[in-house]
């Protein structure tokens, strides 16, 4: 619905204080901005919690909305912001980042198992998910935010800067630590693919 | 050909991938109910953070009345009970012969008693007389 005539005409009702209209526009794009607000927080009841706020806060802004971007990229913005902020708040740094408390990543590091390999020990579906979810919940909120943008919904980095609000060196260098950190916690996985 | 840093990375990312699901959410309606009660909310005006003065000064008058009135209700009064002024006691006269002597007369009101109050005296000597 991004250049949908319907989609505009909404917009504008909703911008004039319709909300019949803007509920329409929520229930088209709810799960979207659920599943976005899910990758980064990785939990049921806080993406349901940033899925309400995303729609709260862009009813509040709605007079502000140029139109520049398109209405799923300026939801989608605020929902990573919305997200961002109560990882903040919340701090949720989990085990991994605490316990190594000083992991530094070298740029100019190859790649090193975080565990020895143990050949013929084939871990389960649920095992690799479990690790890599606690993997990528180890990065902080913003480096969660750009592999999110970038890996899992393929956004160009252009499109990241302008999503996250940050410069474009920003978005690489933020990529650049958040993709060797999680190479180097699930460099032992590789084999089970 | 791809380095071995990119191919490092496209087996993470397909890790990522695998790994990195997303739930499809329960209750969708649930999500518009809320966001719509909050909208609705927001927009109901909102009463003043404080009073106004005159409401303020007719809450003073009210509580000082509400006092006066459980004050008048509920603080002991003995019904039926004669005045005490008809107990209080008047110093009728007192005169001492000796300057350290106090001495006080008490008569009641219509009644027949009376009372003599010597004050600073260890006993009444024989030739010292009281009026």
């Amino acid at each position: 619905m991004g250049d949908d005539p319907e989609e505009a005409r909404l917009l504008v009702r909703a911008r004039e204080g319709d909300t019949v209209a803007f509920d329409s526009l929520i229930t088209h794009y709810r799960e979207r901005i659920y599943m976005h607000t899910f990758q980064i927080v990785r939990n049921e009841e806080d993406a349901l919690d940033l899925t309400q706020e995303t729609f709260i806060r862009a009813w509040r802004s709605l007079p502000g909305f140029d139109g520049t971007a398109t209405l799923s990229n300026w939801l989608h913005r605020i929902a990573t912001n919305a997200s961002i902020d109560l990882c903040r708040r919340r701090r949720i740094r989990p085990q991994a980042e605490i316990e190594s408390g000083s992991m530094k990543i070298d740029p100019a590091s190859r790649t090193t198992p975080s565990r020895p390999e143990q050949p013929g020990l084939s871990l389960d579906r649920e095992e690799i998910r479990r690790r890599v979810e606690e993997a990528f919940l180890s990065l902080s909120p913003e480096h969660r935010a750009v592999i999110i943008l970038k890996e899992i919904e393929d956004l160009t980095y252009e499109e990241m800067a302008r999503h996250l609000g940050c410069s474009l060196g920003t978005v690489m260098s933020r990529l650049f630590y958040a993709r060797k950190k999680l190479q180097t916690l699930l460099r032992d996985l590789h084999e089970e693919l | 050909m791809k380095s071995f840093e990119d191919e490092e990375w496209a087996r993470t990312k397909a890790l990522l991938r695998k790994g990195l699901t997303a739930p499809r959410l329960e209750h969708p309606d649930f999500v518009n109910r809320r966001v719509l009660e909050e909208i609705g909310r927001a927009a109901m005006p909102k009463r003043p953070a404080l009073p106004p003065l005159r409401w303020l000064a007719w809450s003073g008058v009210a509580a000082i009345f509400c006092a006066g009135l459980l004050t008048m209700l509920f603080l002991p009064r003995e019904i039926g009970r004669r005045s005490d002024s008809e107990f209080i006691s008047q110093v009728v006269s007192a005169r001492a012969e000796m300057p350290q002597l106090s001495v006080s007369e008490f008569r009641i009101p219509n009644e027949r008693g009376v009372v003599i109050w010597i004050e600073g005296a260890d006993y009444i000597p024989a030739e010292s007389s009281v009026r």
